[in-house]
């Protein structure tokens, strides 16, 4: 009688652990993942809670989805983890969600970018020709992986018009994908093509990186602590200033300013070409940007020098990193502009090795917004 | 009888039971399976080949399996953002499953690679994948995620962006990542159960793409030790705690990694340098160093009481294990990223463009005997199953195996 008690209670646990729970039940779950902190605190609750929540049905998956944020990118990728799965069951259950409730999530703005990207993911997934009618929707989006998918098509029309020669609608098309995408290498696919058909394309001006700029070296390395010294440019910057530099003969000291401006289609400030090809050495360079208004912005930029980047005299990032690399919006700092002029004073630092990839001392800046659209500077 | 019944179904089971690759080199970090046997040639379109798949995006990781799954991981995306982990049936490579997560930390990296360059690791009962944007994933083999932890978004500056390729160990339910670079740098215990953090060992800020190994431990119950390697040598930690035993400087390789006997350890430093693990909680003795046997970029295996490396030139070297005594080299062609793997008397190496050299082993120096394009790049370790190999291109996933 015991066993018999034994085994209904064991089946029962079993029952309730494969049963798919309803839609309402999600939240509280969702919460707990939710409330994982970047300390990995609350993560053994939220084991609990995504392992349940990966046995729901998918009735709960438009809930779980519209609780991804972007803000919280970890516990975000917890609940793609627990939606993919409830959508994998649904659909090996011949019960997949429907492709309406998907369009009008991925169609909602109320949405994040992170969840309705998943979304559409799911859609195409199981409808590919539903899930290719949105692509054009998305030439704006503020998801740049949608938007990825809609330059995407744009370039795939624009050729299939060259083919057809209609040229002129091919470069419209073109212009119409560089206008909408945030990313460099469409762009330069695009600048590419539009370059071979006569067009001129400056992607420099169409990602915002800054072109007029004044630059002074050399100041001592000192074998790497130059990076945390404090030279004269960081005290003050007075364009007319002469000071002590590092003595050597291919900089000769002092060290003064001069004007640095790049031309069409340039984007990086090099000091080897400035000054000349050295090592160890440290430099600055200095730009002002005029905003039209007090507004949040992006400073991105890229070097295979170690970096300090300070706007109106505030630091707002430090990365004592050599040639490691040097990429597109490799880093990226949020600031405040002030309205009218802003200072911008990027501190460059080259090191002691000596391979000859070393031999690089540049770095590119730009001032954009959160999904990478240029600000422009408001300078007359 | 009931005793003669539960025999014939413990026989049935282990008569399924398949061989399992759950690390990068295999389960013991050998690189090597004596009891595979693998098809005497092939190529990439047909001949032994048991089955083919194309992959969504790329990396360097190489495949593991376990429990008859294969599983691999891949970035792609603008910027490699997005992180992929793929499962196939080792039968027939029918998608099991596959899991997408975003990348929380720094994806960049030099075009030949990807943030999916560490191997995945399994402990028979999860997987662990680690990315080089300092993301670990834990999930069931029916894919189901357990927890996932963003390393990078919680260290921001962590990230080499030539790309970070650590691959992480598990022991004794803690996993091991060693994430070194110029920015944030540590090396950190996980707890395998929950994701959450044992220890935490800040270590050098310096670049570092080597792989921890697990010394193991003498008797049961002792404490399991984790090997990290780095540009300063060796440092031995207690995988539950992360308290450091034991180090040993004099530089080793920040690129090919260990390998572990349980005796003895073959460590990428001076070349090669064998050490004695009598206990692995104590400071161990130099068995012996050979400058000869320098791995370069791929790491060493061991087979049959030969160690072998390939140097930076392209030779493959074959050392006795027991002295360090070179023994036969031989000019491999092109450059390689993979390390080679043994099955039988075979070694497998294939280089970067995708051509797979067979060498034969059975004589008293190696042998190509076969050269097969496999028709694209290949930087990842293949792995070795039951009387098959899984190799993992730039786009594509092969099983080899003779056809039954």
């Amino acid at each position: 009688m015991m066993r018999f008690y034994q085994s209904l209670a064991a089946g029962l646990a079993l029952l309730l652990c494969v049963s798919p729970l309803v839609a309402g039940e999600a939240t509280e779950l969702i919460n707990k993942i939710n409330a994982i902190s970047s300390e990995a605190l609350g993560y053994p609750e939220a084991v609990k809670a995504v392992t349940a929540l990966s046995q729901m049905n998918a009735d709960a998956i438009p809930e779980v989805l519209a609780a991804m944020k972007q803000d919280r990118p970890v516990a975000a990728n917890w609940l793609r983890g627990a939606v993919e799965a409830m959508a994998d069951k649904a659909r090996q259950a011949g019960k997949p969600i429907a492709n309406d409730t998907l369009i009008a999530f991925i169609e909602s703005p109320a949405h994040s970018p992170k969840s309705r990207s998943v979304a559409y993911n799911l859609l195409k997934q199981q409808d590919e020709e539903a899930a290719q009618k949105l692509v054009p929707s998305f030439e704006n989006d503020a998801s740049l992986e949608l938007r990825l998918l809609a330059v995407d098509k744009l370039i795939e029309d624009a050729q299939g018009k060259l083919q057809d020669e209609q040229t002129e609608e091919a470069v419209a098309t073109y212009q119409q994908a560089l206008t909408a995408t945030r990313n460099a290498h469409q762009a330069k696919v695009i600048a590419d093509a539009l370059k071979e058909l006569e067009v001129e394309v400056d992607t420099t001006e169409h990602f915002g990186f800054l072109k007029n700029w004044h630059v002074i070296a050399a100041f001592e390395f000192a074998k790497g602590d130059g990076f945390d010294a404090v030279y004269p440019p960081e005290k003050e910057i007075n364009l007319e200033g002469s000071y002590p530099g590092k003595l050597i003969d291919e900089i000769p000291a002092p060290a003064k300013w001069q004007p640095l401006t790049l031309g069409k289609g340039e984007k990086r400030v090099d000091f080897n070409k400035a000054f000349a090809p050295v090592k160890e050495v440290v430099g600055y360079a200095v730009t002002t940007f005029d905003s039209d208004e007090a507004q949040d912005v992006e400073l991105r930029w890229g070097s295979p020098n170690a970096t300090k980047v300070w706007v109106n005299g505030n630091l707002v990032a430090s990365d004592k990193v050599y040639h490691a690399g040097d990429n597109f919006d490799q880093y990226t700092a949020k600031t405040k502009l002030k309205p009218g002029e802003n200072t911008i004073l990027v501190k460059l630092v080259q090191n002691e090795q000596t391979q000859s990839w070393t031999n690089v001392w540049h770095f590119d800046l730009r001032v954009c917004d959160h999904l990478g659209t240029a600000i422009a500077d408001a300078k007359p | 009888m009931r005793i003669t019944l539960s025999l014939l179904c413990l026989l049935a089971m282990a008569s399924f039971v398949s061989a399992d690759w759950r690390q990068f080199r295999g389960d013991d970090t050998t690189g090597s399976s004596s009891s595979c046997q693998l098809p005497d040639n092939w190529t990439a379109d047909g001949e032994n080949v048991a089955w083919k798949v194309e992959l969504p995006g790329r990396g360097p990781s190489s495949p593991i399996v376990v429990d008859g799954k294969v599983i691999v991981t891949t970035a792609d995306g603008a910027d490699l953002e997005q992180l992929h982990i793929l499962c196939y049936s080792a039968a027939d490579g029918k998608k099991l499953w596959q899991r997408n997560f975003w990348a929380t930390g720094r994806t960049f990296c030099h075009p030949q690679t990807t943030p999916a360059a560490p191997s995945p690791v399994s402990d028979g009962k999860n997987v662990y994948a680690f990315f080089g944007s300092s993301d670990l994933v834990c999930l069931d083999l029916d894919g189901n995620l357990k927890w996932y932890r963003g390393l990078g978004y919680e260290h921001p500056k962590a990230g080499n962006d030539v790309g970070m390729a650590s691959s992480p160990i598990v022991i004794d339910d803690t996993i091991v990542v060693q994430i070194e670079n110029q920015g944030d740098s540590f090396a950190a215990g996980i707890n395998a159960e929950n994701g959450q953090t044992r220890w935490f060992l800040p270590r050098a800020e310096k670049a570092n793409w080597a792989s921890p190994i697990a010394l193991k431990a003498v008797n049961s119950g002792d404490e399991s030790v984790a090997l990290l390697q780095s540009s300063d040598g060796v440092t031995a930690v207690s995988s539950k705690s992360g308290v450091v035993l034991w180090e040993l400087g004099g530089g080793a390789s920040t690129i090919s990694t260990s390998l572990t006997t349980g005796e003895q350890a073959f460590v990428v430093s001076k070349g090669l340098t064998v050490l004695d693990l009598k206990d692995p909680r104590v400071k161990p003795e130099i068995v012996w160093e050979a400058n000869k046997l320098n791995p370069s970029s791929m790491s060493p295996i061991l087979h049959d009481g030969k160690v072998y490396t390939i140097n930076g030139t392209g030779v493959l070297n074959c050392g006795n294990a027991e002295t360090g005594d070179l023994e036969w080299g031989l000019r491999l062609k092109g450059k390689f990223w993979a390390t080679p793997v043994i099955a039988g008397q075979k070694l497998i190496a294939i280089n970067y463009d995708g051509l797979a050299m067979i060498v034969d082993l059975s004589g008293k120096k190696g042998e190509i005997v076969e050269e097969i394009e496999m028709g694209e790049n290949v930087q990842a370790t293949p792995a070795l199953g039951d009387d098959a190999m899984y190799i993992k291109g730039e786009r594509h996933l092969w099983k080899i195996a003779n056809k039954q």
